[in-house]
């Protein structure tokens, strides 16, 4: 199949059983994919109380930012049905490792990975005393020999039990607010790692292609382009406070306007070598957060450690809006305590901003970023039918998939 | 080689490496591209490799580098496997100065190291 694989990795961590299965073009033409498809398929495996991710039309293609992919669970904090964005390189990677799909249901009896690639996954043990998100992801790499494994994780906060534990993208935090850590944590399932050494088909690459390259031109159009990191921490009404740790903006998977910047407070930050100092700063990522820390009078590099030591524990960096102290290691230590902060988590989907809502949804169904369908006006339903068109030769039926993307539009 | 890169303009974000693999096979695809994208990702270290007729080149931030094919990454598919860049030569443009949203890869000439 074109554009998309067809594929549903079902994996069960109770049985140990792996199930590949087989989603037909009558599946995407009614869910297109992405929040459409994970709720269709939540439906379905709900008794596994399954994690779900899922992939888009577009991610892992040339239409720009099309690292977006979503994750879907009940969430440990509301209790309902949520959803977050997967950004950085994971979902691509699934992508190219063949699933457009992954449902993870049940529970491992000891410590477990999850290891997706060439079209096929395999659950492992994992070392009990390896629980900080950083250590677990550099094991991961080390083990199997590639530094380009994806992987998703929590941190010792999450594998304590928190509740407000984040899914964090290999080293990074992600901008998942709903506890999915910790849920991950629950089913004793420490990552999952994912390489994509497949390709994508397309029925039409020429025509695909031309589709893409007029969106990534409209993007250039946007207000944030061609870097975003300061000037979306300047939308919160806060200076960024960066200029004198920061080393360069980072771009997802193929995204035009980079939302990302590393701070170096380890080394000089002008330094461009690789040097001997393995881990010189941070992936500043959560642009609200540090909004948030900078506000409560942190510096630049303060905000920075904070951030850091989130993403290490796996703490949702949300919570930091419910801390009511703004020194340092009043701070710190504030965060270590938290038992369960529910404050900060609106709705049911994670959304960038209030603003244009309907276009991140739009973004979470067609597998592309919804930090970059808040900059950059690139929604075109037309537009995205012709590429679903030129990409996999099938027709979507757009009257109801919108329909259906504002029935779940908060 | 017909292009010039500018290694600080790179955002890493691949999507010279997809553009690539639509010329190469027309395909999306991080395993038949000429071009590699190489990351350390905790240090923030990155940048692009090209395989050339010749050579390789590296856009490293710190300065370009010319390695000989053997010398080339490794990886689940080495560089020496890939096939080298001809700038497009079937095409009236050039996929990855198309589609690297940065300006880091434009038209140009860069002097293969011999």
């Amino acid at each position: 199949m074109d554009l998309y694989n067809g594929r549903l990795l079902v994996v069960d961590l109770t049985t140990g059983k792996v199930e590949i299965n087989t989603l037909k073009e009558d599946f995407f033409e009614e869910n297109v994919g992405g929040i459409l498809g994970n709720i269709h398929l939540f439906e379905e495996y709900e008794e596994m109380d399954p994690l779900i991710i899922g992939t888009g039309p577009f991610t892992g293609t040339l239409f720009p930012g099309s690292c977006g992919g979503v994750i879907s669970a009940r969430s440990p904090l509301t209790g309902n049905l949520s959803h977050s964005p997967v950004t950085w390189f994971f979902t691509p990677e699934m992508k190219l490792a063949g699933f457009d799909h992954v449902v993870i249901g049940g529970a491992a009896e000891d410590p477990s990975f999850l290891w997706i690639r060439n079209e096929n996954a395999v659950i492992r043990e994992f070392p009990e005393d390896i629980i900080e998100s950083w250590e677990i992801t550099d094991y991961l790499r080390h083990e199997l020999g590639d530094d380009r494994v994806q992987i998703l994780t929590t941190g010792t906060y999450g594998f304590d039990g928190g509740l407000n534990a984040q899914i964090i993208e290999n080293y990074w935090n992600s901008f998942e607010r709903y506890g999915f850590g910790g849920l991950m944590a629950g089913k004793n399932l420490r990552a999952i790692a994912v390489r994509g050494l497949g390709d994508i088909l397309l029925a039409n690459p020429e025509k695909y292609m031309k589709g893409c390259l007029k969106v990534l031109n409209q993007t250039k159009n946007s207000p944030y382009y061609p870097e975003a990191f300061e000037k979306l921490v300047h939308s919160y009404s806060a200076d960024p406070g960066i200029e004198e740790i920061k080393h360069r903006v980072d771009g997802c998977f193929n995204c035009p306007i980079p939302c990302r910047v590393f701070v170096k407070y380890n080394e000089p930050a002008n330094e461009l070598s690789s040097t001997d100092i393995e881990e010189p700063g941070m992936l500043l990522t959560d642009f609200e957060a540090f909004a948030i820390l900078r506000k409560k009078g942190l510096n630049g590099e303060k905000a920075a450690r904070v951030m850091e030591i989130l993403s290490r524990k796996g703490i949702d960096p949300g919570v930091i809006t419910s801390t009511k102290t703004n020194a340092f290691e009043g701070l710190l230590k504030e965060i270590e305590e938290i038992s369960g902060i529910k404050e900060h988590v609106e709705g049911d989907i994670f959304l960038i901003s209030r603003n244009n809502i309907a276009n991140q949804i739009v973004a979470y169904t067609f597998g592309f970023c919804p930090v970059l369908s808040h900059m950059a006006e690139i929604v075109d339903y037309e537009l995205f039918s012709q590429l679903i068109m030129d990409g996999a030769d099938i027709e979507v039926n757009m009257v109801e998939v919108e329909g259906r993307i504002n029935k779940i539009t908060p | 080689m017909e292009l010039k890169i500018t290694p600080l303009k790179c955002t890493g974000c691949g999507a010279c490496e997809i553009a690539c693999s639509m010329y190469q096979d027309e395909t999306n695809s991080t395993m038949v591209s000429s071009i590699i994208l190489h990351r350390e990702e905790k240090k923030n270290y990155f940048g692009i490799m090209i395989k050339t007729q010749k050579d390789v080149y590296l856009a490293r931030p710190e300065g370009p580098e010319w390695l000989s094919q053997s010398e080339g990454a490794s990886g689940p598919k080495p560089i020496l496997l890939r096939p080298p860049c001809d700038g497009c030569k079937n095409r009236e443009d050039k996929l990855c100065v198309k589609f690297c949203p940065s300006g880091s890869i434009e038209e140009g000439f860069t002097e293969e190291a011999g």
